[in-house]
């Protein structure tokens, strides 16, 4: 009798133990659990400080990526090439810049994917010297011309050249780093120079009516692109379809407030307001896929193999190899061309 | 165990390097092409730069920038620093200013010399000449200053004149500070030109060259105009030490 009293009273407290327990560690999991659905996820992303990168800025200024439950580590680079090294060394998961280091990147075989375009932009143009007789696009034949080899300036001046029926020979090419185009063409050292703003809109605000912007949106416009590492997309599709929604809301925003958007991304990229109300028309913000980025890029290399003995052997690269539609089918099958 | 040294013994390092280098890109292929290419590979693209003449042009308009800016450095940092040296009283007053130049990154005066000399070559030489001049006046002052003064009362006993002394005694006091001074600035001053060529950009010049290739990520290239710009630092500064040798062979002698 005693001995099953005691066997009793045990197996109640065994029973209260078990239950215990198992409370404690439902209680425990399901704190686990809440803590892992509210912990936002992580992205280091490489931006380029221009107008490349604007959807970003007004995603982040918004709260876009945190409202998609993104915790985003911002790393600014002065120009897209610095990162695409920080993709290529693993600092960053995903970056925003133009389409040109990309074509020379897709030369050498990598690890990048296109998961995107974000922005078609016309600013890299001409800036002349009217008094060096410089009234037309045709009248650069013969002058000394600054550009920025390896940039959408060359990208540009390739496809001008081309336009012209001309040859690189034609005319006094120097490479210059971009601060240093304004005050070369106000030294009369070069004629014209080929370069993106603010570049352009320095030199024209210092020389007046001396100066001359020869500008054809339909020669080349550069595309803002949307990258990330192949490693990055196969372990964390999620993250960068929240960043495409994030992106597609921040889209929304600069089409429905068009003079805040101008306002803060001038103070945002230091570019002249007045630059990008000028531009702001021919300027498409938009998240898409199409075939003519694969035609843009396409050209570029065909204009890199004819004028850098770098790439004169190489194959142009089927860029439809480096892009990745998945993601923005996902989130915005529209936006999506049929056969890419 | 002990290893006889010999003339060659440099080279080991050199071959050391290379092996690796060669086992990780190009036998294992452990390393990403994108940073370290293969060995074979840049060796190729340095034969065809050299056989198609584009680095002798490159390497010609750096060597040209650099050695008016080095030459120029030299002989004025020598005799503004020589002629500080024996006017103590002057030296005190322009020391400040002069260390205070010194001490600044010559590199961030660079939108200064922009802004002066324009974007053409006066702005490199300029950038190239600085830091030679103020290594070369630094040296030759001190040198002065601190000339032996047993040597200059010995002189003076024997009746020399300031001049007698000056030329007899307290320059070849100053040589050896001079020769330090010259391998330094030889060293600096190929980095600045270089480095001019990047920032400013210009029409040949292996800067240009180097930051083209980084920006069209060339990567072989960009190697192989390193390693050529390498070989040329290394060779200068043994034919200044070379040099230093013949010339100072008293230095470091009691």
């Amino acid at each position: 009798m005693l001995k099953t009293a005691y066997q009793r009273r045990f197996n109640r407290l065994k029973s209260f133990r078990v239950c215990a327990a198992f409370f404690i560690l439902s209680f425990l999991s399901l704190g686990i659990t809440a803590k892992a659905a509210t912990e936002p996820e992580t992205i280091t992303f490489c931006r380029a400080n221009n107008m490349v990168s604007a959807l970003v800025y007004i995603a982040e200024a918004q709260g876009y990526l945190r409202e998609e439950g993104l915790d985003v580590t911002f790393l600014t680079a002065t120009n897209g090439k610095i990162c695409q090294d920080d993709l290529i060394a693993g600092k960053a998961d995903m970056a925003s810049y133009a389409e040109g280091p990309m074509t020379y990147l897709s030369f050498s075989p990598h690890a990048l994917q296109i998961v995107a375009q974000m922005e078609e932009n016309p600013e890299t143009s001409v800036f002349a010297r009217r008094d060096h007789g410089i009234n037309q696009e045709s009248d650069i034949k013969g002058k000394t011309v600054g550009y920025l080899p390896g940039t959408v300036s060359y990208l540009y001046l390739a496809r001008l050249v081309e336009k012209l029926g001309l040859s690189m020979e034609d005319m006094h090419l120097v490479a210059l780093q971009p601060p240093t185009m304004p005050q070369a063409l106000q030294g009369g050292v070069i004629d014209a120079f080929i370069m993106w703003e603010p570049w352009g809109h320095q030199a024209m605000q210092a020389l007046g009516d001396k100066a001359i912007h020869l500008r054809d949106p339909k020669l080349y416009n550069y595309r803002a692109l949307l990258i990330t590492t192949k490693s990055f997309g196969a372990e964390h599709p999620a993250r960068v379809e929240h960043l495409l929604r994030a992106l597609l809301k921040a889209e929304n925003y600069i089409h429905v407030h068009r003079s805040e958007s101008i306002a803060f991304l001038s103070q945002t990229t230091s570019l002249d307001a007045s630059v990008l109300e000028e531009n702001w028309p021919v300027t498409e913000h938009k998240l898409k896929l199409d075939s003519s980025l694969i035609s843009l890029m396409q050209d570029n290399a065909r204009y890199i193999s004819r004028d850098d003995p770098n790439f004169k052997d190489k194959p142009i690269p089927d860029f439809r190899t480096f892009i990745e539609p998945k993601f923005l089918r996902e989130v915005a099958p529209e936006r999506v061309e049929k056969g890419m | 165990m002990t290893f006889r040294s010999s003339r060659f013994d440099f080279l080991i390092g050199f071959v050391l390097l290379g092996g690796a280098w060669f086992v990780a890109a190009d036998l294992c292929h452990i390393a990403n092409p994108l940073l370290l290419p293969p060995v074979k590979e840049i060796i190729i693209r340095l034969w065809q730069i050299t056989m198609n003449g584009s680095l002798a042009r490159d390497l010609a308009a750096t060597m040209c920038r650099w050695a008016q800016g080095f030459a120029w450095g030299v002989v004025l940092g020598t005799l503004v620093g020589l002629g500080l040296g024996v006017m103590p009283g002057l030296y005190r007053i322009v020391e400040g200013p002069i260390e205070f130049l010194r001490a600044m990154p010559v590199t961030a005066i660079f939108p200064l010399f922009l802004m002066i000399f324009g974007i053409g070559d006066g702005s490199k030489i300029a950038m190239a000449f600085l830091p030679t001049f103020l290594l070369m006046l630094i040296n030759a002052s001190y040198g002065v200053l601190h000339a032996s003064r047993d040597r200059r009362r010995a002189a003076q006993v024997f009746g020399a004149s300031h001049w007698q002394i000056f030329r007899y005694v307290v320059f070849f006091e100053a040589l050896p500070q001079i020769f330090i001074g010259l391998r330094l600035a030889v060293s600096l001053s190929l980095i600045v030109t270089v480095v001019s060529e990047m920032f400013i950009g210009t029409d040949t010049g292996i800067g240009q060259r180097i930051y083209d290739s980084y920006l069209t990520n060339s990567v072989t290239t960009l190697y192989a105009l390193l390693l050529v710009l390498g070989l040329v630092g290394y060779a200068l500064n043994k034919v200044s030490m070379e040099v230093e040798k013949r010339c100072v062979s008293w230095a470091g002698r009691a």
